[in-house]
Parts: structure tokens; C-alpha cells; sequence
């Protein structure tokens, strides 16, 4: 979901790095010193992931574990994926410095809107641990089409004439929105079984079922 | 392959002082991104020869850093050129090709490795943990910061801890080519990365907070400043101008 260097049009490299300061300093606000290992981990986690392909019919995607982060972080996801991004436009050139900005939006708005959906629903879920990781596979789905739909926004924005190729990159998103919502379901339910606290709202449900069990 | 393992050559380039050149160099970068023009773009493409050559940077590395963007502008541009439509040059079927899309696309690509050769002079000629460091005296906020020298730091255990994951499992007939089938192990693999390296982030942040840690990073690079890197910035600051001008006239 990288955009790489030279396809951008000016205003919305800007636009991109107003966006990305903005939510920088929105999760700046929300980290507590101790949670600096555990976003570093989930940034690493994210760098690397992008190393993992399957093959899907002719094409191979890559995950991209926005979803998953945000359900895992909360707001401070955004940092994460700055920090993820930032190593793999250096030493990969994978993205670039310019389109950083845009980049981190186009991952963090999606992860943030993961975050909120598995709050809001896993409320509903209770203790019910399959069902929380069924909501968070659905989250982590619906991520990615966010995703790709801000690609194709940005890209309508720095020129009509990349709508096409914006459009044809979305609907091979379709696919992997597929492939991610099945393997954040499978982390996650794995996630709540054996380490629940390490999910951002996990604390509370990991109590809860310990005083079951 | 490291991206900074030509850190420590003697040029002019990597002797420049990090904290005036990275600014200086993300200045030029943000600028030679966003201009369109042709004349703006020949010299903006120019400027990065220029800035490659005073670099002295083995010109086979330079090539190694360039294929992935390489090999993604050869997927892209071709869809690019079928799909913008307008005007169309030529057409075999329902396939066309379009005008504007050449166009397009011969400027995405200038503009793509321009930028791209100059990331390498600017950050290749510099360590990455000192290139790190530079963001601090920069105020780059130290909780930022931290996050970037850890994620730095576990990056390299993800990789040696996945290449070992990934033989065990290839041992056990698992293979990333056979794709979705697998899906499951993949998955697998993700989450004993995931748990494995957040235990033992846990217990590494427990060690630092033990031994003092309070957000600030110490490191061995002491920096000097000398009228030459001043007097860059100023060369950087006029090509800027004359970008601008190039562009906007």
C-alpha cells in the first residue's frame, strides 16, 4: 500500500505531513513511558511483515498488519507505523521520505478505525474470546478497504489521470483485506488465550476471564 | 546489505556535518518531489548526479539501492500508460495507448529516481544511529525517538528470529510459495514472533528502567561544526531557490 517517490502532486505531500504531525502528536499525548518496548515491538512487527508474501493467484500481496496494530495499540499505533514506515522507506527504499506523510495516513487512519470498531463491538462480546477475535478479523478487514480506498483518494487528488491505476490497486486490495482479516483473526484469538493483556483494551477482559477460570 | 555501509567514506558529502545536512537534504528531497515542470525537473535530476558523484559512493551500491524502486516503476508505469486515458497514440484491440500517460509517466519516473539518488548521497553517507542521534539535537520529541532507536533495535531480532521460525517450519514441509493453503502456519509463525519478542520487550524495559533510563538516549558521536557546512547549506538553500524559480516563472 506504499506510495512511492515521484507520484505525488505538492499540496497533498503537504497535506500528508500536516495530517501525520497532527495525529504524531495526538498519540505523543497518549503514550506513558512504559509502552515505548511494547509500540516498538508492534512497529518492528509491521516492518517485517511487509517481508512475508502470499501467493494469491498470479499476483503475490504482502500483509500489512494496520488492523492488528491498532487493535493491539490503540491511538499510539500511529507512532508505531511512523517509526515502521520510516525503516522501510531507508533501508529498503520502500516508500520514500517525501510520501512518508501520506503513507503514515494511509496506515494509521485505517489502524485508528480498527481500534475504534473492535472497542466499540468487543464491548459487546464480553469474555466470549472467539467472538473478539471474529470482531477484530472483521476490523482488521475492513482496515485494509479503508486503506485502499485512501490510496485511490490520494492519488485522485494529485491527478485524474491516476485514477485508473488507483483503481485497478483497489480492487487487488479486495483480496488481501480477505487474507488479513483471516490471519488477525488467528493472532488475535491465539493473542487472548495466552497473553490478553497484550491487547489495548485487553487488560479488562483478561481480568475478567481469569476470574472465570 | 547494509543501507549505510558506505557511511564512512572521506567525501565532502560524508564529512558534512549530520545536523545541518540532514535538514538540508530533507529540505531539497520535500522540494525536488513536489516540482513538475521539465526545466525544474532537469536540473532538480542534475543536482542528484551531482550530489552522487561528490559522494563517491561505489556506483554498483548506488545501482543495488536503486532496484527496488526500479522494479517497481517497470510494474507500475506500464499500467499507468494503459490507463489514463485521453488522447490515445496508439491501440491494438481494446488495449490504448495514451498520450498523457507517456507523458506521465516519463515525469514520474524522472522525478522518482531524482529523489531517490538523492535520499542515498544525503542519508546513505551517514551511520543510521547517528543519523538517529542528529533527530535529537534536532527536537525531534524524546519519546519518538525512542520508539524509533527500539524499533531500529527489534527489527534486526525479528528477522533472525523469523529466519529460524521460517527454517523449522520449511523442515516440516511449509513453504510461503504454496500460499493461502498455509495460511494457518503463517499465522502461527506471526504470533510466536509477536509474543516471543513482547515478553521480551517487557523484560528489556524492566532492565532499563532498573539501570536509570528516563528517555534520553547517550551516544559516542561528539559534533563539530565548521564554515563548510554552513557554507553547503547555503549551496543547497540557492539550488532550492532555483527550483522554485525554475518551477513557478
Amino acid at each position: 500500500m506504499h506510495i512511492s517517490e515521484g507520484v505525488l502532486s505538492s499540496p497533498v505531500i503537504i497535506g500528508g505531513y500536516a495530517a501525520t504531525a497532527g495525529l504524531t502528536a495526538l498519540a505523543l499525548k497518549r503514550v506513558r513511558r512504559h509502552e515505548i518496548p511494547k509500540i516498538a515491538v508492534m512497529g518492528a512487527a509491521f516492518f517485517v511483515s511487509s517481508l512475508l508474501h502470499f501467493k494469491v493467484g498470479i499476483t503475490s500481496v504482502h500483509l500489512t498488519l494496520a488492523g492488528l496494530l491498532g487493535i493491539v495499540l490503540g491511538t499510539p499505533a500511529v507512532l508505531a507505523l511512523l517509526a515502521g514506515l520510516f525503516f522501510q522507506a531507508v533501508m529498503f527504499q520502500h516508500g520514500g521520505l517525501s510520501t512518508l506523510g501520506v503513507n503514515t495516513v494511509i496506515f494509521a487512519v485505517p489502524a485508528l478505525l480498527a481500534y475504534l470498531a473492535y472497542t466499540g463491538l468487543g464491548q459487546l462480546a464480553g469474555s466470549r474470546n472467539n467472538l473478539r477475535a471474529l470482531i477484530a478479523g472483521g476490523a482488521s478487514a475492513l482496515a485494509v478497504l479503508v486503506g485502499a480506498a485512501l490510496v485511490l483518494l490520494v492519488l485522485r487528488l494529485s491527478g485524474e489521470e491516476l485514477t485508473g491505476i488507483g483503481f485497478l490497486f483497489s480492487v487487488a486490495h479486495g483480496v488481501l483485506g480477505l487474507v488479513e482479516g483471516a490471519v488477525t483473526f488467528i493472532v488475535v484469538r491465539q493473542i487472548l488465550r495466552v497473553k490478553p493483556e497484550m491487547i489495548a483494551d485487553g487488560l479488562v477482559a483478561g481480568r475478567q476471564s481469569r476470574s472465570q477460570g | 546489505m547494509e543501507f549505510d555501509s558506505y557511511a564512512e567514506l572521506g567525501s565532502p558529502v560524508h564529512s558534512w556535518e549530520p545536523r545541518f545536512k540532514l535538514p538540508a537534504g530533507f529540505a531539497l528531497i520535500l522540494v525536488c518531489a513536489s516540482v513538475s515542470e521539465t526545466p525544474a525537473l532537469a536540473a532538480a535530476g542534475l543536482g542528484a548526479v551531482v550530489l552522487i558523484a561528490l559522494s563517491r559512493l561505489p556506483l554498483v551500491f548506488v545501482l543495488r539501492m536503486l532496484k527496488a524502486p526500479l522494479v517497481l516503476l517497470a510494474l507500475m508505469l506500464p499500467l499507468l500508460v494503459l490507463t489514463t486515458g485521453g488522447q490515445s497514440v496508439w491501440s491494438w484491440g481494446f488495449l490504448h495507448l495514451y498520450k498523457s500517460g507517456l507523458i506521465l509517466a516519463a515525469r514520474i519516473a524522472a522525478k522518482s529516481l531524482t529523489v531517490f539518488l538523492l535520499f542515498i548521497g544525503f542519508f546513505a553517507t551517514v551511520r543510521l544511529n547517528t543519523a538517529l542521534q542528529t533527530l535529537e539535537h534536532l527536537k525531534v520529541p524524546s519519546t519518538l525517538l525512542a520508539i524509533l532507536l527500539f524499533t531500529y533495535r527489534y527489527i534486526y531480532l525479528y528477522i533472525e528470529d523469523m529466519r529460524k521460525l521460517l527454517t523449522a517450519a520449511r523442515l516440516r514441509g511449509y513453504s510461503l510459495q504454496r500460499g493461502l493453503r498455509h495460511i494457518g502456519t503463517s499465522s502461527g509463525i506471526l504470533v510466536t514472533l509477536l509474543l516471543r519478542s513482547y515478553e521480551q520487550s517487557e523484560r528489556v524495559a524492566a532492565a532499563m528502567r532498573l539501570r536509570g533510563f528516563n528517555g534520553s538516549f547517550r551516544g559516542l558521536t561528539r559534533f563539530h561544526r565548521s564554515p563548510a557546512d554552513l557554507l553547503a547549506v547555503g549551496l543547497t538553500a540557492a539550488w532550492i531557490c532555483l527550483l522554485l524559480w525554475l518551477e513557478l516563472r
